[in-house]
């Protein structure tokens, strides 16, 4: 029973198995509301700091003249006082009031995953967001709390790097099930593809994986890898994204991306005068098996550990 | 040296030596034609020779061989002594029924009129057959049980790696065979040598250090050894680095600084998530030593992993002004030179 309450207090996250290709017209897009609450929240602070300042001088005209004072001083305190609220999570509350919260007409926050990036303050992002979030969305009523979105292996990183499900209620739907089932049997028909030699079903498959197995099985291929763990966890990324997210200091698109979107695993979009480069859903269990044999990293295995979550 | 030879001539012996070398012929013949089986098949499906699946799964290959390799071995030298005892046990049961048999036969048959002259002389006749038998039972037994002496010999030097393990460097291999401390593909450390683990031989245990240089080991100096194996045969291993900072570092740098190293931790592809993380503060006399310890996903990555968080660590300070211990300390030096 208090497990149910404490999960009644938890924000409530939608895990999906796209990277947000399915929002409708309704739904908000997560780093559009960050970014525009970021903006908000600098300006909001800039007028704060003005108004310290000019309260400041205006204190300092007070003692000069001996007048009001202690009136000028108290001003400064309450304004420096106001310096230190969260802007942020003010501007984030109107932006979504303004999209519908506590009317009743529920909505949801798509995309949560585009807001982090596996860089130093890559993280900053999608903790202040989430943060703010869950102290907001917990003000209001649970029927009108907005469903918020995010991609499961971005949570499954999360939660275990970051501990979100401390403070989160990761809702599995039954598309996650599904293809989690059918991820780790085709994972599984890749592991005795390589080992064993056990011919695969679906040749596409089978051509794919060789070809992506030429460039990532190389041992020198180290960029090639994190590549690939890049886009599985972080999601659809540009060219500059990876490169940053991999602390390299030579652009990408030539020397990795094209070898890897020729073997037909990763799919690129232009997007906004970018390219965006996605991992196919197709060809999505060749990724996962190369990265968990190359680098290491068992997404399906984090993802075990959330067998326990809600459905 | 004629009566060793008369008594290893003898058919149990022989069908004891031939059974255990069929046995572990037929086995070596099904594992070779089991891996030329994969071989080709993988070659038809396009494969390169090398297999690209995580040491984690290979161990588990090798020791599943290992196992199978020695039980096929061990197994039919223990037990076929006692198998075959027990056939030329019955054998000779019923051998000894039919002479009895015949003899009572012969003599009821050729001197029924004088039985009772002649019981004594079947009572010593038969004493005679049961006298003549026990050395040839003992023969058969003696050459079995000789046999297997020699095998078990046989066995504790030269078979194979998991037999190897029970004499001279043995009880170390069993150990390491049977009790999971320490494997073949481990990451480990003996006697401050560090290395890839690739073979616990009788006499050597082998390790590849990562500068590629490799490393024997005599077993038999291994006993009182302190052994380490950063891995444990699992696919992730813990690493600890540590970050030296100036101590004239602000309380805000420092916290920025922990905070930056737990990112480029978490921000490495070589990271585990699923396994604990920490940092450490330590005060030294001239220097903060951080010390981060964290998991990398795949052991053999290590290298990668710590140059990946070294490298972000090093953008960060550079980026942040932040003061490292060597360039305080180098400035320290100077300004007391030059006062």
């Amino acid at each position: 029973m208090d497990e149910k309450k404490q999960d009644e207090k938890k924000l409530i996250l939608r895990l999906v198995t796209g990277w947000g290709e399915k929002a409708d017209s309704d739904s908000l897009k997560a780093i559009k509301l960050h970014k525009q609450a970021v903006n908000t929240a600098k300006k909001c602070e800039n007028d704060a700091k003005e108004a310290v300042t000019k309260a400041e001088k205006a204190q300092i005209r007070a003692k000069a003249v001996d007048i009001k004072v202690a009136e000028a001083e108290a001003l400064v305190e309450e304004l420096q006082a106001k310096v230190q609220t969260d802007f942020y999570k003010i501007a984030l509350e109107d932006l979504i009031k303004k999209g519908c919260l506590g009317q009743g007409k529920l909505k949801s926050i798509v995309q949560l995953d585009k807001l982090f990036r596996r860089r130093i303050g890559g993280l900053s992002a999608i903790s202040k967001f989430i943060t703010a979030l869950a102290g907001i969305v917990l003000e209001v009523k649970e029927k009108n709390r907005p469903c918020c979105q995010i991609n499961v292996f971005a949570y499954a990183f999360l939660k275990h790097a970051k501990n979100y499900h401390f403070f989160i209620r990761a809702e599995k739907t039954a598309d996650i099930n599904e293809s989690t089932t059918k991820w780790t049997k085709q994972v599984q028909e890749l592991e005795d593809f390589e080992r064993l030699g056990t011919p695969l079903v679906n040749e596409t498959i089978r051509e794919a994986y060789l070809k992506l197995r030429a460039i990532v099985g190389h041992k020198s291929a180290r960029d090639e890898q994190r590549t690939l763990a890049c886009l599985l966890i972080a999601g659809p990324s540009t060219s500059e994204d990876i490169k940053e997210d991999l602390n390299l200091n030579y652009p990408l698109s030539l020397r990795i991306m094209a070898a890897l979107v020729a073997t037909g695993t990763i799919d690129e979009k232009d997007k906004d005068d970018e390219v965006l480069y996605s991992l196919n859903k197709d060809t999505l269990p060749i990724v996962l098996f190369l990265v968990r044999e190359t680098i290491g990293l068992d997404v399906l295995g984090l993802m075990k550990d959330m067998e326990g979550e809600n459905q | 040296m004629s009566e060793l030879l008369s008594l290893l001539a003898n058919g149990y012996v022989i069908v004891y030596v031939l059974l255990v070398v069929l046995i572990q012929w037929i086995y070596v013949c099904v594992q070779r034609d089991k891996k030329k089986q994969i071989a080709d098949n993988r070659q038809d499906q396009g494969l390169p020779l090398d297999i690209l699946v995580n040491q984690s799964k290979k161990l588990e290959d090798l020791k599943a061989e290992a196992k199978s390799q020695a039980k096929v071995l061990i197994l039919p030298i223990l037990f076929l002594p006692f198998i075959l005892s027990l056939v030329e046990y019955k054998v000779n049961c019923h051998v000894n029924k039919q002479i009895s048999c015949s003899v009572q036969t012969w003599v009821t048959d050729s001197f029924v009129t004088k039985t009772e002259v002649i019981r004594p002389s079947i009572g010593a006749i038969k004493s005679s057959v049961d006298a003549v038998k026990p050395p040839e039972e003992a023969k058969a037994k003696y050459g079995l049980l000789f046999t297997f002496l020699i095998f078990l010999l046989w066995l504790l030097t030269a078979a194979t790696d998991l037999a190897k393990a029970t004499i001279g460097g043995i009880a170390f291999r069993t150990v390491t065979a049977f009790a999971n401390t320490f494997q073949v593909g481990d990451r480990v450390t003996v006697k401050g040598l560090s290395g890839k683990l690739t073979d616990i031989g009788v006499f050597y245990l082998t390790l590849v250090t990562l500068d590629d240089d490799k490393i024997c080991l005599p077993t038999n100096s291994l006993w009182g050894a302190e052994l380490t194996t950063a891995n444990d045969g699992e696919r992730s291993s813990l690493v600890v680095i540590s970050f030296y900072l100036s101590p004239t570092v602000t309380y805000k740098q420092l916290g920025d600084t922990e905070d930056a190293i737990w990112e480029a931790i978490q921000a490495s592809n070589y990271f585990e998530p699923s396994k604990p993380k920490q940092i450490y503060y330590q005060q030294q006399p001239h220097y903060i030593e951080l010390i981060a310890k964290a998991y990398v996903a795949s052991t053999y990555n290590e290298p990668l992993f710590r140059s990946d968080i070294y490298r972000r660590f090093f953008e960060f300070v550079k980026k942040e002004d932040i003061l490292l211990a060597h360039q305080s300390h180098d400035i320290n030096i100077h300004n007391t030179e030059r006062s």
